[in-house]
């Protein structure tokens, strides 16, 4: 188990990782690889898939960590946007044959997710946002995150038609929008 | 409730569905391409990235399998000399001893024809896999004993390692007829000749990456 690391650690980890430091690149990789691995997993649904998203990913780490802009963004953003936007596209390629209801360590859509959000700082303008739309609008925006549904999975699961999902998922946005700018 | 009117379109709205990760695979890459071009789009990206990132404290975190870790680092060790040779100082310093003791049975027996320079056996002392002859024309051409060609998606590669050397030199890959290289390369009395199983087209770094499966001390022409 590793010490979770700062913000700024993190930062400061992948800049040495863009000056070709292999010492800093298992540090990465130590302390992130299990959220980025979760992160893989909900959205791929298999081991292997979500192995290679996140090979995929830190092999851009590795490659392009120069790229990486600490004013444009913090070093965690970096990391699980690479990983997220890799299982999705690998995800989308796949026809997912498994309901997300049978994978065990399926993310927490309950009430109590927000209070868990609350507590992270970052999180917690979301979670009051995210409170404010109705029940299932929050569920909805929450499973789409967490698993990865596109549209279409999302009109196949709740058996609603397309355009509706569509029309929720973007009156959800725009009223997330509105409070989180508020 | 009603879900008319029509929400306009808005590119914050395509981002945040971008970003929601609800776009079927065109239009996410036709997202991912506009935001390398768009500043604006790629700002409104931005926005919804560090709004909704933190909802991935909602998903455990799953320890990856620990060939993943192993992976990475052949991977990342691909194009990195020092780190390529620690490995293959790790992963051959025992075939290496053992090619040192090659010496008593790589030398080929007296009755074979005296132009074989070495016959390369595998580092676990079976039968000997490919043979080093000096050609007609001066040249010296290593081939394999009998059929067995590399695992799909790997050949065989050829390499010189002087006496006292710890850095083999690479000379090529070896075709399923076998390969000729200047006799320059491989007199080297008391070196040894090795093969590795490498990617295809051979080691990307210019070292052995793969196992070191046959090897062969080279005897005087």
């Amino acid at each position: 188990m590793q010490a979770a690391l700062s913000g700024d650690e993190l930062t400061v980890l992948l800049q040495r990782c863009a000056a070709g430091d292999r010492g800093a690149f298992e540090r990465v990789y130590k302390s992130q690889s299990a959220r980025l691995y979760g992160l893989a997993l909900s959205i791929t649904r298999q081991p292997s898939l979500a192995s290679d998203a996140v090979q995929d990913a830190l092999l851009q780490v590795w490659r392009n960590a120069a790229r990486f802009n600490p004013e444009r963004g913090n070093a965690e953003s970096w990391l699980i946007g690479l990983v997220r936007y890799r299982a999705l596209d690998i995800a989308r390629k796949q026809v997912r044959e498994t309901p997300s209801d049978v994978i065990p360590d399926k993310a927490d859509d309950s009430p109590d997710a927000l209070s868990q959000l609350m507590a992270s700082g970052e999180g917690q303008a979301l979670a009051r946002c995210l409170d404010e739309l109705p029940e299932e609008r929050r569920r909805l925006i929450q499973a789409a995150f967490t698993q990865g549904l596109s549209h279409t999975e999302l009109a196949t699961r709740l058996n609603e038609p397309l355009g509706t999902i569509k029309s929720w998922i973007r009156r959800s946005l725009q009223a997330l929008r509105k409070c989180l700018t508020a | 409730m009603s879900d008319t009117p029509e929400i306009p379109d808005d590119d914050s709205l395509l981002a945040g569905e971008y970003v929601l990760g609800v776009l079927d695979l065109p239009s996410r890459r036709a997202a991912e391409a506009r935001a390398e071009i768009d500043a604006g789009f790629a700002s409104h990206v931005t926005f919804w990235e560090q709004r909704l990132f933190p909802l991935t404290r909602l998903v455990p975190a799953v320890p990856p399998p620990a060939e993943l870790w192993q992976r990475l680092q052949r991977a990342i060790g691909a194009n990195d000399n020092a780190a390529t040779l620690r490995v293959w100082k790790a992963t051959t310093a025992a075939a290496l001893a053992l090619a040192a003791g090659l010496a008593a049975f790589a030398f080929i027996p007296r009755q074979a024809p005296s132009l074989t320079i070495a016959s390369l056996a595998p580092l676990n002392a079976g039968a000997p896999g490919f043979i080093a002859r000096v050609a007609s024309n001066g040249t010296v051409r290593v081939q394999a004993l009998s059929a067995h060609p590399a695992p799909t998606g790997h050949d065989y590669e050829l390499w010189a390692l002087p006496e006292g050397a710890t850095r083999p030199v690479p000379l090529g890959v070896i075709p399923p007829g076998g390969l000729s290289v200047a006799a320059s390369h491989v007199t080297l009395p008391g070196g040894k000749l090795l093969v590795s199983l490498e990617p295809k087209g051979g080691s990307p770094t210019g070292l052995p990456t793969g196992p070191v499966l046959y090897g062969g001390v080279i005897t005087k022409l």
